[in-house]
């Protein structure tokens, strides 16, 4: 059986973004409402994990920059290779958090009982790398605290919750080892005593040439995005995890066809031998409108179907 | 074409005003009133840009919806698909590439005539380059990126260049805010600027913006023909006064580079921030500008410009900054005796 689910944030509707840009007395109903409605949406295509869209978040890392401790919001920032910009957090002091930052940031209040849930959280490298430091003295330092900051926000969630998945965009770009084994650590630190399922997702670089350093690394099941990272570059395939895969393209409209996405599944299941298997988005959809996000999640709807009639 | 040192410039947009705005939304309005108001800030805008002492002016965009939704609607091969977040609650229409793209014809001609009937100072012409275009469309038509790039540049961009070129334009900009996106492509950047202006005779400058680090432009950038770089600095820089590279973080990398390849074209040198609503001081702008000469040891090559188009801040913030800036340039050009 494949999984499927949706990540990181979902793209605003026209009307969203009509009345953010005129900050609308009603706004915070408005996300509620649409929320409400892109959750009923993810339970009514049967998605396996059922996640806050964040359509009210203003970037990927808002609500740490805007909250924690020792943080200052610093320029804007290009966001990876997008044309998307996000506040880059500036660490001036010791970070601190009062551990409510993802409780009071995701909609909880919303998650239906019926579902299982899931959470995204960027993972301590990622938030590292997003940031500029000017307070600890080493990278392997600024990492740790991170960690401490993600440890204590995930254990006042956990209850709530049956996956969390660590965005890992920047990590997906470590070659070296020993900055590798570095952040394994903080990992090891973050996952202990959670037990609730991790995904370690490496979305938008190519992950082919590194994937086996991710084995190691204290989660349940890698995600890849396969736009990136084509299946023919691998050179380790075997995988001792469970495999989430980022098949289905979200910086592109273009639509794919559902065939061709069976026959990659299919592939990826014979080469990469995964404990499971999931479809996933490349990456946060908020990089393609809204009215194709919507087309794309009616095609991991019918992949769905197709492959749980295929016993794919 | 005349030349002088630290030139003040635009680099493109500046908000329209509310009226404008209003009065373009409002369906019971005719196209001959909206175009004649158009004409009317743009009009007013020159003037401004004039009064306050710029040395290179244009319309601040005024006939344009936006600098890359305005091209997407003028290029066969390329439509709207919806809109796609820039940062906060900033949105920008992106555009598809579902077949083949074509030049339909000149697109920012009548706004050149116009400009140039009105303008008492130097010209500078902004267009939007090929690997931006390519760079922010979904590219659902072509098999690569690289494909995509060049058919626009040799089949939209250079006719349109070599239709404004002989309308008179002799100095244009072509804003490339993506260039330094994937240091990677550098090698694309550079081909597709050069394919862009491929036998046309005008001086060529090009506005990159928010890059990570501009240093990653070298050694690639040094095949491109163009005859300035117009650049952000400024939204990266300390506000603290002075000429000291601890002062001017935000130039130092680039400038050295710049000065370790021997560089000889033009610097558009972002002095302003325009994602702040706080007022650079001239006392600022005029060492931003003063660190500039003392590492390129050239004053003829430094320009002056504010980060990149004004368009996010009020009509208001945006001349205070103009204002100051000219004055900031004023009084470098004293301290070097220019």
């Amino acid at each position: 059986m494949i999984d499927y689910w949706i990540a990181g944030i979902y793209p605003r509707n026209e009307t969203l973004i009509e009345s953010t840009r005129l900050y609308d007395k009603t706004l915070r109903k408005q996300f509620n409402k649409e929320k409400s409605r892109l959750l009923k949406i993810q339970s009514k295509n049967k998605f396996n994990y059922i996640t806050d869209p964040l359509i009210d978040w203003d970037d990927n890392i808002r609500p740490f920059t805007d909250n924690l401790k020792g943080i200052e919001k610093g320029p804007l920032t290009r966001y990876y290779e997008n044309n998307t910009f996000y506040r880059q957090p500036i660490i001036t002091n010791k970070i601190t958090t009062s551990g409510k930052i993802l409780k009071n940031s995701i909609c909880f209040d919303l998650f239906s009982n019926k579902s299982k849930s899931k959470v995204d959280i960027l993972d301590p490298f990622t938030f590292y790398d997003l940031s500029a430091n000017e307070f600890y003295k080493s990278e392997e330092e600024a990492i740790n605290a991170f960690a401490d900051i993600i440890k204590k926000e995930l254990n006042s969630i956990k209850k709530d919750i049956e996956l969390i998945q660590f965005n890992a965009p920047s990590l997906a770009r470590v070659k070296e080892k020993e900055q590798l084994d570095i952040i394994r650590k903080a990992m090891v630190k973050i996952v202990k005593g959670l037990d609730v399922t991790t995904c370690l997702n490496l979305w938008g670089s190519d992950v082919s040439d590194t994937l086996d350093a991710f084995q190691d690394f204290p989660v349940d099941v890698i995600g890849i995005d396969f736009t990136t990272s084509k299946i023919d570059r691998f050179d380790q395939t075997d995988i001792n995890k469970g495999l989430a895969c980022g098949l289905i393209d979200a910086k592109n409209t273009k639509m794919e066809k559902t065939s061709e996405i069976i026959i990659e599944l299919k592939n990826i299941k014979e080469l990469f031998k995964p404990t499971s298997l999931a479809v996933i988005p490349s990456w946060d959809f908020e990089f393609i409108p809204e009215t194709f996000a919507c087309k794309k999640l009616d095609i991991m709807k019918q992949i769905k179907e197709k492959t749980r009639v295929m016993k794919l | 074409m005349k030349k002088f040192p630290i030139a003040t410039q635009e680099i493109g947009s500046i908000r329209k005003p509310r009226w404008l705005v209003k009065l373009l939304q409002d369906r019971n309005v005719s196209d001959e009133i909206k175009e004649s108001a158009r004409s009317d800030v743009a009009l007013m805008n020159l003037k401004l840009f004039e009064d306050i002492g710029l040395d290179v002016v244009y319309d601040g965009e005024a006939r344009r919806v936006e600098m890359y939704e305005y091209s997407i609607r003028r290029i066969e091969g390329l439509k709207l698909a919806g809109k796609i977040r820039s940062w906060d609650n900033k949105y920008y229409n992106k555009g598809r590439c579902t077949k083949k793209v074509n030049y339909k014809g000149p697109y920012h001609i009548d706004e050149f005539l116009f400009v140039k009937e009105n303008a008492k100072k130097m010209i500078k012409l902004p267009i939007t380059g090929a690997y931006t275009l390519a760079d922010w469309s979904y590219n659902e038509a072509y098999k690569s990126k690289e494909d995509f790039t060049i058919d626009l540049a040799r089949k939209v961009i250079r006719p349109l260049i070599r239709d404004l070129v002989k309308t008179g334009a002799d100095f244009i900009q072509i804003d490339e805010p993506a260039a330094t996106t994937h240091p990677e492509e550098m090698k694309l950047v550079v081909d597709s600027f050069n394919e862009s202006i491929k036998g046309i005779n005008a001086k060529f400058g090009i506005h990159i913006c928010y890059s990570e680090d501009y240093s990653n432009m070298y050694p690639e950038v040094l095949e491109m023909k163009n005859h300035q770089y117009e650049l952000e600095f400024a939204n990266r820089d300390s506000w603290n006064k002075g000429t000291k590279h601890s002062n001017r973080n935000g130039y130092e990398s680039f400038l050295k580079t710049f000065r370790d390849y021997n560089e000889k074209k033009e610097i558009g040198l972002g002095v302003l921030d325009v994602h702040v609503d706080k007022i650079e001081p001239p006392e600022l702008v005029r060492d931003r500008i003063l660190y500039a000469v003392k590492m390129t040891d050239n004053p003829n090559l430094i320009h002056v410009n504010p980060d990149c188009g004004l368009r996010t801040r009020t009509r208001e913030t945006s001349f205070s900054k103009l204002k100051n800036m000219v004055i900031g340039a004023e009084m470098a050009k004293k301290k070097l005796e220019l």
